[in-house]
């Protein structure tokens, strides 16, 4: 253009969402509809994926690359974003839903338990799905990512079988009938998508999951992840709920 | 706080066909253009493939491809005397959503409007007097003409490839600046994309909605009669006659069917007929447009069969393939009216805070003499085809928002000569921000009895000529008025 005009007036539009690609399946929800795609934006802030898949600062959302130190070694967090050849961009449903709920890279080799799994098994498909759907609506990166960074033997994919054999339990979140709907809404968030455990459990010398210790506390990459079962001495006994909202929200416990 | 993104000559607001005509035309001068779509992207393989392309619950009725109404919706009311409440599942007609906007579900029927059309209040009021047409009706000429607009649908006609026969079932055939747009993703970050020119081509309502929110343009007040955006906001007379045949001698295959393959009449269009004894202005063309055989809403049954059970099956099974229901019937003009704008809505606000559009809409008298005159002339019709039994389903008022007629909604940012009674000039530019452009029926001073997108496109192809024949060469204002 020539000239540039000078701009008195914005021109506000109303939410217009920018989107990716989608695959579409007969049987499955319309993952391009609103309120799809809010519910994985939800779910998706609720597992965090954010955190382990973008580089702090500085990288893309979603695009990976970021080094999750374990006591292993450090493994790179992959690429999420839409992009078809270094993303998720070309994956099936299937195939997203077995890398989240069962460890299971698209080639059927298996993923380190570092992607949290084991907690993310007790989602449903449904919400997985959400998830995905508002995965495909982020910027698309193209960002090749070398995931397995471990030294040897734990480079040794293979391996991970007898570690899932161990250590992991495929399987959804079953209600308590017991208990009332917000305990097991509670439930749901802190066993499935919050994974609370990956580090707040304490892990045995293989990394796995010490289930008779579940939530009571980990010194993880030094980090300390403290208990928060509901011992009233070392755990939440006797937060109130405002601060358990108020610290989660903050950071800070109100005193 | 938004996050300013590299500023770019164009930006568009909306990818349905007049977004990416002007595009088209605009990446042609070689300008630097992006398109913001609230929708997702969408392909003919991933999106239309013929396994399930036609599957009517998962797009008729639950609505997929559309937009949801959870994301944002309208209030409606008939009167202005009346609390508007928003509408929580569409009814009277579909919002599109995505890439494609509503070119997505067009059925390609494409019409031209009349010359007489185009300069419908000078028409109406040469041929019967100024006291022929009721005092509140609204009507305007477009400031363009249908010599203007002529070579613009011979263009989009060729690019869509529209075909078939004009005739006659007797034999005889007849001759300030918008800076740019702020968007927030799905993630909630907002953004700015600054531009040089703006065009706006979304959907009718949105176009409306994003003037008003973005303070451009003097809001209509239907009280004092002044005021331009929301403005004449029309939509369609729609009326249908089922006809029951004799099973035996009459097969009419509903599976063989297309959007557009049919036969109309329109004699009894526009004012192609004298409405002097007949009390009203418009009209509509009329036909049988056989459009699909879908099980679940496709099953006319005769007046009086009942509503369920093993009577209903028999008559559904009798009768499938033996009638007519038309895909479009009668495809009525709406004429615009002081009572019937769009504004925003006191009380109701979307997700961001800001207020929802307010419809206010009724059908006039105008249009239900209208609709009872060219019913009865279908009728006789359908009727001379040989149906035993005829059901007329007119029209009448009030407008009811939960039954389809036509995704046609028009007006609200009409063109015009006149600055005070138009939003936009001629060539689709804002009177008031000379960098901004508003495409789409939203232009239209009032409803022709057509379909509306061989005008729509026509329009948006007159424009670009205009952006790039005369604007880019010297930005400012096509008109001073």
């Amino acid at each position: 253009m020539r000239e540039i005009l000078k701009p008195p007036i914005l021109l506000c539009a109303a939410a217009l969402w920018l989107s990716g690609t989608g695959i579409g399946g007969a049987a499955d929800p319309d993952r391009q509809a609103f309120d799809q795609i809010e519910k994985g934006h939800y779910l998706t802030t609720v597992a965090d994926c954010y955190a382990c898949h973008t580089v702090p600062n500085v990288g893309k959302p979603f695009a990976g690359g970021r080094a999750i130190e374990t006591p292993f070694g450090a493994i790179t967090s992959s690429n999420i974003t839409p992009d078809a050849d270094t993303g998720i961009g070309a994956w099936s449903d299937e195939q997203f839903d077995n890398a989240v709920r069962r460890g299971l890279h698209t080639d059927g080799s298996r993923l380190y338990p570092a992607m949290p799994f084991p907690a993310y098994t007790k989602m449903s498909r449904e919400d997985v799905l959400a998830i995905f759907a508002y995965l495909k609506t982020v910027e698309p990166v193209h960002q090749p990512v070398k995931s397995n960074t471990l030294p040897f033997p734990f480079n040794i994919r293979a391996a991970l079988r007898v570690w899932d054999a161990l250590y992991f339990t495929e399987g959804e979140f079953q209600p308590d009938s017991h208990q009332s709907p917000a305990w097991n809404r509670g439930a749901y968030l802190v066993q499935g998508p919050g994974h609370c455990t990956a580090c707040h459990t304490p892990k045995t010398l293989l990394g796995g999951d010490k289930t008779s210790d579940n939530l009571r506390g980990l010194n993880l990459q030094g980090w300390f992840a403290p208990d928060i079962t509901g011992d009233t001495k070392e755990g939440l006994g006797n937060w109130s709920e405002a601060d358990i909202t108020g610290y989660l929200k903050t950071g800070h416990k109100t005193e | 706080m938004s996050r300013k993104l590299p500023k770019k000559d164009v930006v568009i607001i909306g990818l349905g066909w007049t977004g990416s005509i002007l595009a088209n035309e605009l990446t042609d001068e070689g300008l630097d253009i992006i398109a913001i779509e609230r929708g997702p992207w969408r392909d003919a393989p991933t999106e239309f493939p013929p396994n399930y392309a036609q599957d009517e619950l998962r797009y008729r009725i639950r609505h997929e491809l559309f937009l949801r109404p959870e994301q944002t919706t309208f209030t409606f009311r008939n009167k202005m005397n009346q609390t508007a409440l928003p509408i929580r599942d569409w009814g009277s007609f579909m919002p599109p959503n995505g890439v494609g906007g509503g070119g997505v579900h067009w059925n390609a029927e494409t019409f031209r409007f009349l010359p007489s059309d185009f300069v419908l209040r000078t028409h109406l009021t040469g041929r019967y007097g100024a006291s022929f047409l009721p005092e509140d009706m609204t009507i305007q000429d477009w400031g363009v003409t249908y010599d203007d607009l002529e070579p613009h649908y011979d263009h989009f006609e060729y690019l869509c490839g529209t075909s078939g026969t004009a005739g006659n079932l007797r034999g005889q055939i007849q001759g300030k600046h918008a800076t740019g747009v702020s968007f927030v993703d799905t993630g909630g970050v907002e953004w700015e994309q600054p531009a040089d020119l703006v065009i706006l081509s979304a959907y009718t309502m949105f176009n409306v909605q994003l003037l008003l929110h973005s303070k451009i343009g003097k809001p209509y007040d239907p009280i004092a009669n002044a005021g331009v955006i929301g403005r004449n906001f029309t939509h369609q007379t729609i009326s249908s006659v089922n006809g029951f045949f004799d099973n035996k001698k009459f097969n009419f295959n509903p599976f063989i069917s297309s959007g557009a393959i049919g036969m109309c009449i329109d004699e009894f269009n526009g004012d192609n007929f004298d409405h002097g004894p007949h009390g009203f202005v418009g009209g509509a063309y009329m036909g049988q447009v056989q459009t699909n055989g879908r099980p679940i809403q496709t099953t006319p049954v005769p007046p009086g069969t009942p509503k369920w059970g093993a009577a209903w099956k028999s008559a559904v099974r009798d009768n499938y393939l033996s009638s007519v229901k038309p895909g479009t019937g009668i495809h009525g003009s709406f004429y615009s009216y002081r009572d019937v704008y769009l504004d925003l809505d006191p009380t109701y606000k979307d997700r961001f805070g800001r207020p929802l559009m307010r419809m206010t809409i009724d059908f006039h008298d105008n249009e239900i003499k209208q609709n009872a005159f060219l019913t009865d002339k279908f009728a006789e019709i359908i009727q001379a085809m040989g149906a035993h039994t005829v059901d007329k389903q007119y029209r009448k008022g009030p407008y009811d928002a939960t039954d389809y007629q036509t995704t046609h909604l028009n007006g609200g940012a009409i063109m015009g000569a006149d600055p005070s009674t138009s939003a936009i000039n001629r060539y689709l530019q804002s009177w008031d921000v000379p960098n901004l452009f508003v495409m789409g029926a939203s232009a239209f001073p009032q409803n022709a009895g057509y379909n509306p997108t061989g005008t729509v496109a026509a329009l948006a192809f007159w424009s670009a000529s205009a952006i790039r024949g005369q604007y880019l060469k010297n930005p400012g204002p096509l008109i001073h008025a």
